[in-house]
């Protein structure tokens, strides 16, 4: 008997430890120690004050314009305190009057207590406010409140974020501010309301028109990386937070990450330039598909050629990509897809931000693949930033939603400036060229230039989709001095009857060319003639063959 | 040690026969509740309109109380704790009775009752004296001295519970049955009534959601993951991180009602972080650890089950209390032992700790004969 008393001891001791132990297992999840990114670390060191004062009323978000993107108003909230009230249900039938939609019964229970307080209503109107008073009602309290309201509505609601009812930051920069505001600073983005405008209005149209899923666009300075416009479909109106659904909410172009597919052949080729391990007089054989254990690696259009790197990227070849891979092998191709940032968590101000995931197996089929965009998903917003180090110079940019935050650091070099004239060139190929992918891109009077990216969506459970793609552009305009990096996804758009298929280069590719002509305007980008011919001339080196059309 | 092995007072056998380490264990928690309460309470005494220390000040008068409560309690030897035990329960029996005639209601419930000034829960007190009654009689029935042990202790479970259940205090009759059953199991009963006790616990965790509303409520807010306290008390673990924002700089606290009692948790989470909470943890473990462990090598079968019991009591409440502000069950107002303001609270957790270090002393397992030779020993 003893010692069956001891194992039921040992047994019950065993239940109460491991149940403390579950206790302290959720508290530490529940703190979620990790949440802090370095970039918001950064924020926090440089925000001296951290000690939140009373009454200040939470600072207003601008954008670089000094236009106004969110701020908080007064507003009068309505209560009431039981113990003041002598008549009760003419108290409550006076105020049915004024507020119609009060459930009699209801308040009647609530003001049935020994509480000094009963909040009735959140907001009331000024002439609401005015009745009440003129009523003479019985142990109304009316309190002034803060609420903070968005003006662009949907405009930039997944980079501003949202607060909670206690004024507390719960998401996008009012979460990652949420110091500095409450010492009622002022944060002043990198965003441009127009572009920002212009962006959503663009991207939104052509997703309705494709009956697309969803879709994300970045618009971004190439040498400071500021973010002028960031856009993630579908989306919300950021005064109506808390009634949007989690797909409304989540940011697809900062932390949904995707497999954008041949977009990323403009880093191969840029790689294999900076390497030197290939010849511009290099061949390769792209006439039969290339199999790699098991795998096949496919063309849409096999061409019966030989060709070069340029005309790779123009023809857009995965087999061609996939044999320059190959030759640059994983060691360089990944020691540069990691200098690129595409292994790291994207360093925006902002909490919602995905992080990348790839493929290091460092296997043949996987350097392959990833040559061409499969096997390695990044957010748009890492494109733009690999896009922008193509083609500024070979400079390593930081994207960022603050203005002028990151003037004075050093950038690293990545690229060459060799490189990048060379990829500047192939890229405007694309969209210039009679076998150009992008060609729907062209913008009258800019010089665009970029490369298209039409993948197979992967599926959540793992594989992929077989009928369902995401489409992606990434460019800069105007490509001879390249000012703005301009990159956009859309998932899984439906092709339409005036478009064949449901390519890249039919529903991506026409967003960059309205995006352009409708932004370069307003950010003082003229169309230039004479410049144009020298550059457009000095392309003609390049010999693109192609099977005829 | 200012104490000497050859002194022979009151005060120096019981420093040198008491479990020390229980004893450290206990004045950490209680440090560690005065910091709690500090953090915890101002906001309430501001909101009341009175000096911002006064709850803070009022729970460390009811340490100063307590002291002496440990002190006392643990220098009884066995036969005096079951005597105190049972005229305790008669009493505070007594009282609750009283109350349900003549009570005060605080938040829907009578369970306080008022004398000079002060008010004070009998229930509290009625915990630890009834787990200690109840080995006894679980002792009686198995030692087989003639004495029904079985159907009293039955007996005194439905009158406690049921006069827990009209007050109404559900968290209170759920620790005292998880308890008794505990106890129960342990003393050695057939496997029948465990079958049947495995289906009545149930049965009666869906009565009391059909019969009391504010169960109800609480119930379905949890399956709902609607409840407002929850919803900021998650809040509060989330902003206090890993090192808290600082005593007194909690922003959810003030939205927590009760943060001074049954969310001081969570107060600790935010104020302090989540190295206090895991600090916290680990010192109710160590308590249930050591307990356990000195009841699993004793022999003497009123002290495994008084010892374990005790135990078992002290630290399912803790559990139910860290378990409802982490959002692992349903809320249930249940205060953490020691940490917790209150008064009643405080008393009763000093009761247990008294009895626990009593029974644990190592004088009383000592031996008539070695006694004798011990005496004799220090008289020559």
């Amino acid at each position: 008997m003893p010692n069956i008393r001891k194992g039921k001891l040992f047994v019950c001791g065993f239940i109460l430890m491991a149940s403390f132990f579950t206790i302290g297992y959720r508290t530490v999840s529940l703190a979620n120690i990790n949440k802090y990114d370095e970039a918001t670390k950064v924020i926090k060191n440089n925000d001296t004050s951290s000690y939140i004062k009373k009454n200040v009323a939470r600072g207003d978000i601008f954008d670089r314009n000094k236009n106004l993107l969110a701020t908080t108003i007064d507003i009068s909230s309505l209560s009431i305190n039981p113990q003041n009230i002598l008549n009760k249900k003419e108290t409550i039938s006076k105020l049915k009057i004024i507020f119609p939609s009060i459930n009699e019964t209801i308040l009647l229970k609530k003001i049935n207590t020994t509480k000094n307080q009963i909040n009735l209503i959140r907001e009331i109107t000024p002439k609401d406010h005015v009745d009440v008073l003129k009523a003479g009602i019985e142990g109304i309290v009316i309190e002034k409140k803060n609420k903070r309201v968005y003006p662009g509505n949907s405009l930039a609601s997944h980079i501003l974020g949202n607060t909670d009812i206690d004024g507390k930051g719960t998401a996008g920069i009012e979460k990652s501010f949420d110091n500095k505001l409450l010492n009622g600073q002022d944060v002043n983005l990198s965003i441009h309301a127009g572009v920002q405008h212009i962006l959503k209005t663009v991207l939104s149209e052509q997703i309705s028109k494709f009956e697309a899923e969803g879709g994300a666009g970045v618009i971004m300075n190439v040498n400071s990386g500021e973010i002028y416009a960031l856009a993630s479909f579908p989306d919300y109106n950021a005064n109506n937070y808390r009634k949007s659904s989690d797909e409304q909410l989540f940011n697809r172009a900062s932390k949904g990450t995707y497999e954008l597919g041949s977009t990323l052949k403009l880093i191969t080729a840029a790689i294999a330039y900076e390497s030197k391990l290939i010849k511009e007089t290099d061949l390769f054989d792209v006439s039969k598909p290339l199999k790699i254990s098991s795998r096949i690696i496919n063309d849409d259009h096999a061409l019966k050629l030989a060709i070069n790197i340029p005309e790779i990227i123009v023809h857009s070849s995965n087999i061609g990509s996939a044999l320059i891979a190959e030759k640059i092998g994983p060691d360089i191709q990944l020691k540069f897809l990691k200098k690129l940032g595409l292994f790291d968590t994207i360093k925006l101000e902002i909490p919602e931000i995905g992080k990348p995931q790839i493929i290091t197996d460092k296997k043949k089929i996987s350097t392959m693949t990833i040559s061409y965009g499969h096997g390695i998903s990044i957010t748009p917003v890492h494109l733009s930033a690999a896009t922008a180090s193509i083609i500024n110079g070979g400079l390593k940019v930081s994207p960022t939603l603050i203005k002028n935050s990151l003037k004075n650091i050093k950038k690293k070099r990545i690229f060459s400036n060799n490189t990048s004239t060379e990829m500047k060139n192939i890229m405007r190929l694309v969209v210039s060229n009679r076998y150009g992918t992008g060609k729907k891109a062209e913008a009258p009077g800019y010089l665009v230039g970029g490369k298209t990216g039409t993948a197979d969506k992967v599926k959540k459970s793992g594989g992929y989709f077989k009928n369902k793609n995401i489409v992606s552009f990434t460019g800069g305009f105007p490509i001879n001095e390249p000012k703005f990096v301009i990159t956009v996804m859309i998932d899984n758009p439906n092709g339409q009857k005036f478009s064949h298929r449901s390519t890249a280069g039919w529903i991506a590719a026409p967003v960059i060319s309205k995006l352009v002509t409708r932004i370069a305007p307003i950010l003082g980008i003229n169309p230039q003639t004479d410049k144009t011919l020298a550059f457009t001339n000095q392309l003609l080196k390049y010999k693109i063959r192609g099977d005829e059309l | 040690m200012l104490i000497s092995r050859s002194d022979r007072s009151i005060i120096a056998l019981w420093w040198w026969t008491i479990d020390r380490f229980l004893l450290t264990l206990f004045s950490i928690l209680i440090i560690i509740g005065i910091f709690l309460v500090m953090a915890s309470s101002q906001h309430l005494a501001q909101s009341f309109n009175i000096f911002s220390h006064y709850f803070t000040i009022k729970h460390i008068l009811f340490v100063i109380i307590s002291l002496p409560i440990i002190f006392i309690f643990s220098l009884l030897n066995q036969k005096q704790t079951k005597a105190i035990s049972i005229i305790g329960l008669i009493i505070t029996i007594f009282l609750m009775l009283v109350i349900l005639i003549n009570g005060n209601e605080i938040k829907g419930a009578q369970r306080w009752i008022y004398f000079s000034g002060f008010s004070f829960q009998p229930s509290e007190l009625c915990k630890p004296f009834y787990v200690i009654v109840n080995a006894w009689f679980l002792t009686l029935w198995i030692e087989g001295k003639n004495f029904p042990g079985w159907a009293w202790s039955i007996v005194s479970l439905i009158l406690i519970s049921s006069l827990l259940l009209i007050q109404p205090d559900v968290g209170m009759t759920i620790v005292i049955i998880l308890t008794w059953c505990f106890q129960l199991f342990i003393t050695g009963i057939p496997l029948i009534i465990i079958i049947c006790l495995t289906f009545a616990v149930p049965l009666f965790l869906i009565m009391t959601y059909h019969n009391f509303d504010h169960v109800k409520i609480r119930i379905d807010g949890f399956l709902e993951g609607t409840t407002y306290q929850v919803s900021k008390s998650l809040q509060s673990f989330e902003s206090g991180g890993f090192w808290g924002t600082g005593p007194g700089e909690g922003f959810y606290k003030k939205f927590l009602p009760d943060a001074n009692s049954d969310f001081v948790f969570a107060v600790a989470a935010e104020e302090y972080g989540i190295l206090i909470c895991l600090i916290i943890i680990l010192i109710y473990s160590l308590i249930v650890y050591r307990a356990f462990k000195l009841s699993f090598i004793n022999k003497n079968l009123f002290f495994i089950i008084a010892v374990s019991g005790l135990t078992f009591q002290f630290g399912i409440q803790t559990l139910i209390h860290m378990a409802s502000n982490t959002n692992l069950i349903p809320t249930k107002g249940m205060t953490l032992p020691f940490l917790s303001y209150g008064g009643s609270s405080m008393i009763s957790s000093a009761i247990i700790a008294g009895i626990l270090l009593s029974l644990t002393r190592k004088n009383i397992s000592l031996n008539p004969i070695k006694k004798q030779i011990y005496l004799k020993s220090n008289n020559e």
